[in-house]
């Protein structure tokens, strides 16, 4: 792991090169925990229990890492210019994906970490997100939440009045008698 | 409000709201946090993400299966050892746990930010703006039967087989939707449907005449001569074919797809689940279509 970060990772990254040596400490200070619950001590139970969440917070704060280094493509890091920066750039965030799942295959790691790294994978996956068009989705997402799911989304034009709705407003829907969006349920609604 | 909707109370409406308001807010954060950590990147590397989402969240979600069988015989042992027990606090507290869907949250995900109108399906080629389209209709397809399959395990109840059968069907689906929207070329509208109608049969137990009117679907998945399937189709309008024996096309069909670039394991995976899970209702049709394609590729010949 060490020398892959040497190769791909930036300086910040290198101070989780130690992974290996802090699941062993870990695993004997589990092992501890054990025995010491066997004969009824309590304080090196929490010792251990207190060391999981440190190693637990210290994997979340390297897969933050990991995100942003595939984030960055390479930019930060004075990368040449043209198809050669550009071939170091999609390299690393190659890299920071394998090294993602690594860390979705560690057992001991936390549930919440492992989602929200599936998250990750899934939206850049799949999607392309327009980060303007995500600070209107409230607004959208009054008419479109309830929606029935064989329908367009598209049909209901609530849409087209983010800055009007509220919920002391009068919502009008347009989307037609199948619609099911929340206008329907405010005794406001003019449909 | 709808023509024959009832009209709900002040109090109640207002109230109804108000959760209305929260849930969709929490919608929101999560469309926006991923809006605000996300970048656009080669289709090369989505193929990579993809497969790799693909096999970790299905590794990930039967390690919680093989886990959960586990603590109970641990619990079960615990009780009743003699010595050495583990701590029947550490038991419990795995026990009341809450088991982690993980295929579950990243198809809830997808959903959520395809109905947000924020998020573009990236996974076509240039070009192929029919396909990705079509990929799309077929995903909201299978998202709609998925969302009456969540909604039915949520409430619980039936046998221990219905609840198996529940599972299977419901971890197809999942994968089904991620190898759609990943891979637009790969994606049938017609399997999807047959899906939808099967569930609908299958599990919500609705007549096949009903539930064929509701899904639309045809009798297979493989489109050589359109006219004869019309004809064929016409003729099977009165009878449609038992819900298992289209349950069989489309895992046959599921079975024979390349899935290239995207990892076919898993899909064949959940195909053996479905099987073992439903294979109580087997009919003669249903194992002489095996047969009959195990023949075939035997002999060496594609259709």
């Amino acid at each position: 792991m060490a020398l892959a970060l040497q190769r791909h990772g930036g300086a910040e990254l290198e101070q989780y090169a130690t992974g290996g040596t802090a699941k062993d400490k870990k695993q004997d200070k589990s092992e501890k925990g054990k025995a010491a619950a066997a004969d009824g001590g309590k304080e090196a139970g929490k010792e251990a229990a207190a060391d999981g969440a440190a190693a637990a917070e210290g994997l979340q704060q390297y897969v933050r890492q990991l995100q942003d280094a595939f984030l960055a493509g390479g930019a930060s890091e004075g990368a040449a210019d043209g198809e050669a920066g550009e071939a170091a750039g999609q390299q690393q965030r190659q890299w920071a994906v394998e090294q993602l799942c690594s860390v979705l295959k560690q057992r001991a790691a936390p549930a919440a970490v492992k989602l929200e790294v599936l998250r990750f994978l899934a939206v850049h996956a799949l999607f392309s997100l327009d980060a303007a068009a995500a600070k209107k989705v409230g607004a959208v997402l009054q008419c479109r939440g309830l929606h029935s799911l064989g329908l367009s989304a598209r049909r209901c034009s609530t849409a087209e009045r983010p800055a009007a709705l509220g919920w002391q407003s009068s919502i009008v829907c347009t989307g037609g008698p199948a619609c099911m969006c929340v206008a329907k349920l405010s005794t406001a609604c003019t449909w | 409000m709808l023509p024959n909707s009832p009209r709900p109370a002040h109090g109640d409406s207002h109230c109804l709201l108000l959760i209305v308001r929260q849930f969709l807010q929490s919608k929101d954060a999560e469309v926006k946090a991923a809006a605000a950590r996300s970048v656009d990147v080669p289709l090369p590397l989505r193929q990579l993400c993809a497969a790799r989402l693909i096999t970790l969240a299905d590794s990930l979600d039967k390690q919680q299966q093989q886990h959960a069988p586990q603590q109970q015989q641990g619990g079960k042992g615990g009780k009743g050892g003699k010595g050495g027990a583990p701590d029947p606090q550490q038991q419990k507290e795995q026990q009341q746990a809450p088991r982690q869907e993980f295929l579950g949250s990243v198809a809830a995900l997808v959903g959520k930010l395809q109905q947000s109108g924020a998020a573009t399906l990236a996974t076509a080629a240039e070009g192929e703006e029919a396909t990705a389209e079509a990929a799309e209709a077929a995903a909201a397809t299978l998202q709609a039967t998925l969302a009456r399959m969540q909604a039915r395990m949520a409430a619980g109840g039936g046998t221990p087989a219905e609840q198996q059968r529940l599972r299977a069907l419901t971890h197809l689906l999942r994968l089904l939707l991620l190898h759609t929207l990943a891979d637009p070329a790969s994606a049938d509208a017609a399997l999807a449907a047959d899906l939808d109608t099967v569930e609908l049969v299958a599990i919500e137990g609705q007549a096949p005449q009903r539930a064929a009117k509701a899904g639309g679907g045809s009798s297979g998945s493989d489109d050589e001569d359109g006219s004869e399937q019309e004809q064929e189709e016409g003729a099977e309008a009165e009878q449609p074919p038992h819900w298992h024996d289209t349950l069989m096309d489309v895992l046959l069909a599921l079975l024979a797809r390349n899935a290239a670039p995207l990892p076919s394991a898993p899909l064949r995976d959940a195909v053996e689940h479905a099987f073992r899970a439903f294979a109580d209702g087997l009919t003669a049709t249903g194992v002489c279509g095996w047969l009959l394609r195990s023949r075939l590729r035997l002999m060496g010949v594609e259709q």
